[in-house]
């Protein structure tokens, strides 16, 4: 479980506050969708449910009781949460190969079968429609925007998280890319049963997705609270009249 | 180890002292150091020559890197591409490519970049032009390895140290042919 209580996250070195007394449980294996307006903080939540460094922040937040404030982005990965990042960076010079024969090599401490890597790696490609050259190239260079978001959806069919956290997933895909990835999400969900947080702006991945709870962020918190329908509302009525929008 | 292969593709590894050349035609250098080896390099090209130098250096202790180039006739062509990581040390590094009066049609590019961990390194870059008919350029970075590329390669549940182990190897190979590669990778090997 996910638990956030009284999160409060300010940018460092300034006064602007982007979460405000923010709380949020996601049990294991639910899927959660956050939606909100344009920089209203949703990929700050993400950031720093990760650990990143750039922010100054009080509260808590606690995955199976592990207290995540303070520790490591990379101890947070290990203990199972993964970002999917909205914007990944190019890497010349290190392959997604080397990567994920790193990570999987810390993980186990053991020595990698390179032939069942290999074969699980291709498999994956051809799920995501993936060209299997971008299993030996390096990361996200020359790639899409489509490729990148499968790029890290690959990452994840590898390295197998418990927790996943979609940052904006869908932006930037067509109809059929978006079919493809919500199509890999779901049968990794139903195989894996991780819990989800995703952050879009759109219905169209949450049709797909059907999260257990939609939230809206607005003011640095969680105004409102419904199912998967809420989301098609929003899309009708817009942000602006959220507290008036009905849940279902 | 130093290994010459093929009439004009030079490998070297963690060698010092002074190298002259005479660049008949094409001459590719391609040198690994991370023995902290000072260095000098004089090379000439005369016409209608193609020079491209690939060094990587890792240095642990104060360095002193030269490379000197005197182009001294036409449609030549000089690519210098320089990466450099200065750990807990000095390293000073000098590129200097002149470009003789009254030649013609000659390309210069110095591409040089300095990763700084824990120590620092000067990088000139030295373009002396006495004639209107060349095309000179000179790029240098020097910065510590980029956060966001630490963070995101952390996010995968990568340790720091490992992530900085690919992220150097990547800065310092990513200039080199794979042949070359392949010959640092066996002797990381042979070390280990």
């Amino acid at each position: 479980m996910l638990k956030i209580d009284n999160l409060n996250v300010y940018i460092d070195n300034e006064n602007k506050k982007i979460l405000d007394n923010f709380s949020l449980e996601i049990n294991d294996g639910e899927i959660h969708a956050i939606m909100g307006k344009n920089g209203i903080g949703k990929s700050t939540l993400c950031k720093v449910i990760m650990g990143y460094p750039f922010y100054k922040i009080t509260g808590s937040i606690k995955y199976n009781n592990v207290e995540l404030l303070g520790i490591d982005a990379s101890e947070i990965a290990k203990n199972g949460i993964m970002l999917i990042s909205q914007n990944p960076p190019s890497i010349e010079g290190v392959t997604n190969a080397e990567v994920l024969r790193t990570a999987l090599r810390e993980k186990s401490n053991e020595n990698i079968d390179i032939f069942k890597f290999n074969k699980e790696m291709e498999k994956i490609c051809d799920k995501l429609c993936l060209d299997k050259s971008f299993i030996h190239k390096d990361i996200n260079v020359g790639a899409s925007g489509g490729e990148r978001k499968k790029i890290e959806l690959l990452h994840m069919g590898i390295l197998k998280p418990s927790f996943i956290i979609l940052d904006e997933i869908d932006s930037g895909l067509d109809v059929d890319a978006l079919k493809i990835v919500s199509n890999f999400i779901n049968e990794y969900y139903h195989e894996y049963k991780p819990s989800v947080l995703l952050i879009t702006h759109h219905k169209n991945i949450i049709e797909y997705l059907k999260p257990n709870y939609v939230h809206i962020l607005s003011d640095g918190k969680i105004i409102k609270t419904g199912d998967y329908h809420l989301a098609e509302n929003i899309e009708n009525e817009g942000f602006s009249k959220a507290s008036d929008i009905s849940e279902k | 180890m130093n290994k010459i292969l093929l009439d004009n593709i030079i490998y070297l590894i963690n060698q010092k002292g002074s190298f002259n050349y005479e660049v008949k035609e094409k001459l590719i250098i391609n040198i690994f150091n991370e023995k902290d080896k000072n260095i000098d390099i004089n090379i000439i090209q005369n016409n209608n020559s193609l020079l491209i130098i690939n060094y990587t250096s890792i240095n642990y202790e104060d360095c002193q890197i030269n490379i000197n180039i005197k182009i001294k006739g036409n449609n030549n062509k000089c690519i210098i591409n320089f990466r450099g990581i200065a750990c807990e040390n000095v390293n000073n590094v000098n590129v200097c490519v002149n470009a003789n009066n009254n030649t013609q049609g000659n390309e210069i590019v110095e591409n040089l970049k300095g990763l700084c961990e824990d120590g620092s390194i000067i990088i000139n870059p030295i373009l002396e032009i006495n004639t209107n008919e060349v095309s000179a350029s000179h790029f240098v970075t020097i910065g510590p390895l980029n956060q966001n590329m630490i963070l995101y390669l952390k996010s995968k549940g990568i340790s720091k140290e490992n992530v900085t182990k690919l992220l150097k190897k990547s800065f310092m190979y990513n200039i080199f042919d794979d042949d070359f590669i392949s010959l640092l990778n066996d002797k990381e090997e042979n070390n280990e």
